[in-house]
């Protein structure tokens, strides 16, 4: 079977971007299949295993390759500069669309509304909604009053959804959503695949956190917290920090690493300076994936909140679980799978603040209940997210609902 | 081994669960009132010196048209002062916030430390407690 793989790959910033690369590298491991991948053409990808093991085309060319393939995958996300060009193909040609975000509303309106096309907006908007005030909501999410829950209200998924042969998503959450607004589509729940980019040995964490601590200078006895990704203000990381600061009077030599960066917009620096933290916080900037995932190792409690959501599952928890770290996360619909216990689930509600202190002190004051947590996690990551599992139901899937 | 695995998600899993339980219990966490009014204060905190003209599309009428078109102009020429100003605002308004913020994780640190003795303090109470209780049984004694 020939499949069509509409992604992004690297050097994109995104999650998705390192997620997809490990996915198709898992499938095209499978002798029966051959996959090419087909890219915006802004970019040129530079991951050397994806540039060696696949054709990689910009989608221009797609229509002059169409008829050799069988099935068809669209990797979607609600942003337009990096997902905006697959969406009119999933219309012309039809396949099996992967929703990582439950919302495409702001992937739409990019393409649309932002590039002066108010009628194509409009259109999608009564095709799925009917006669409701669409610019007042475009408005609303573009200036971001309550901006994530209008997404999440008016997802404007209807149409790609309609014209799709088949709907994956990666929570049974998302699953739910999708079947209630259309029951008659095939939608299966395939959970993201652990993995480590660029590399395809066994892990083995205790080596990569000796080797993560040593790169940032970390002795073995220093309690090291990190959050990893694009820090925006629905990660809470005000929250994150103030219980961190809480556990400094008890453990002083503690450390907080935020492996990314911070968008234009949230001056985290200044506030870790208001808050008296600059010593005993690092922000280590965007690194490239595998860089940016063995640093996860380093950590000895991964903090990833998120809330409000726009119905995706996050990668980083999964990724952080199955290094052997012992992770918290957002209680969110999205994280359902997880089970508390596996990883620790906080609800994002009034006490969010005061339970992550307890939790945190708890961790720190602890360490063979924070070690069985993060065994836990790493045991139920292996048993329910291995990549070649989940690449086969991928195959799988694509070869049911092809073309 | 997928049992021991079950078993131990479920144990530890209750001892999480025991621990927030205890938090919502003697948290001094702010009411939902508090938390919704700090929440507003951080959507309404940035503000934006880019208010849309003429979006999405353009008012009807030449003359709208024309007064929209000047005034994007204007905007375009007074760009280089007005956006300082409102990065200045911006950064005022997020210590602001933050301020805020760590004053009412103050007041209710203080307010559990006033609801319950510090362990030194317990301990001290204790510990008279004891010398009472000696006391007193001497005083039976002798009695």
């Amino acid at each position: 079977m020939r499949i069509a793989f509409f992604t992004v790959l690297s050097p994109i910033r995104s999650a998705l971007a390192d997620c997809a690369e490990g996915l198709a590298l898992a499938m095209s491991r499978n002798q029966d299949i051959t996959i090419d991948l087909f890219i915006n053409d802004d970019y040129k990808p530079d991951n050397p295993q994806i540039l060696e093991r696949f054709k990689i085309y910009t989608y221009h060319e797609f229509t002059a390759l169409a008829d050799r393939y069988q099935s068809i995958m669209y990797w979607l996300g609600d942003h337009g500069r990096y997902h905006g060009f697959m969406l009119d193909f999933v219309h012309r040609y039809p396949g099996v669309v992967v929703l990582n975000d439950l919302t495409l509303h702001r992937c739409v309106m990019d393409i649309t509304l932002n590039r002066g096309n108010t009628e194509s907006y409009l259109a999608e908007m009564r095709y799925a909604y009917g006669d409701v005030n669409a610019l007042e909501i475009a408005w609303r999410i573009k200036t971001g009053q309550e901006g994530d829950q209008l997404a999440l209200d008016y997802p404007l998924i209807e149409r790609i959804v309609d014209s799709s042969l088949g709907v994956i998503v990666h929570s049974e959450y998302g699953r739910r959503k999708i079947l209630n607004r259309h029951p008659e589509v095939p939608v299966q729940r395939i959970p993201y695949p652990f993995f480590m980019p660029g590399q395809s040995a066994p892990i083995e964490p205790e080596k990569m956190r000796a080797e993560a601590r040593a790169s940032f200078n970390l002795p073995e006895d220093t309690f090291v917290v990190g959050s990893s990704g694009i820090f925006v203000p629905n990660k809470h990381l005000g929250d994150s920090l103030s219980a961190f600061a809480h556990l400094l009077p008890r453990h002083p030599n503690s450390k907080y690493i935020l492996s990314g960066f911070a968008v234009p917009e949230y001056n985290l620096n200044a506030h870790i300076e208001q808050m008296g933290l600059s010593d005993y916080v690092t922000i280590t900037g965007w690194q490239p994936p595998d860089a940016f995932s063995r640093q996860m190792a380093a950590f000895d409690v991964g903090i990833h909140l998120r809330y409000p959501h726009i119905g995706g599952v996050p990668y980083t928890p999964i990724r952080l679980m199955g290094l052997g770290v012992c992770t918290i996360v957002s209680d969110i619909e999205p994280l359902a799978e997880l089970p508390q216990g596996a990883c620790i689930k906080i609800p994002p509600d009034v006490y969010q603040r005061d339970s992550l202190r307890a939790i945190l002190e708890h961790l720190a004051d602890n360490p063979d209940f924070r070690k069985e947590i993060a065994h836990n996690g790493q045991q139920y990551i292996s048993q329910n997210h291995n990549i070649v599992k989940i690449a086969e139901r991928y195959i799988q899937t694509l070869s049911i609902y092809g073309r | 081994m997928e049992n021991e695995l079950t078993a131990s998600i479920t144990q530890t899993g209750k001892q999480i669960e025991s621990i927030l339980q205890k938090v919502r219990e003697t948290s001094h966490a702010s009411s939902p009132v508090r938390t919704a009014i700090f929440r507003r204060m951080q959507q309404t905190a940035t503000i934006n010196s880019h208010w849309h003209i003429a979006w999405p599309h353009w008012p009807p009428g030449i003359r709208a048209k024309v007064t929209a078109a000047s005034q994007k102009i204007i905007r375009r020429l007074l760009q280089w002062y007005i956006d300082p100003i409102v990065e200045q605002q911006n950064q005022f308004n997020q210590t602001v916030v933050n301020a805020l913020q760590l004053l009412a994780d103050d007041l209710a640190a203080l307010q559990t430390l006033c609801q319950s003795p510090s362990e030194v303090q317990q301990a001290k109470i204790d510990r008279l407690q004891r010398q009472i209780n000696a006391l007193y049984r001497q005083i039976q004694d002798k009695d």
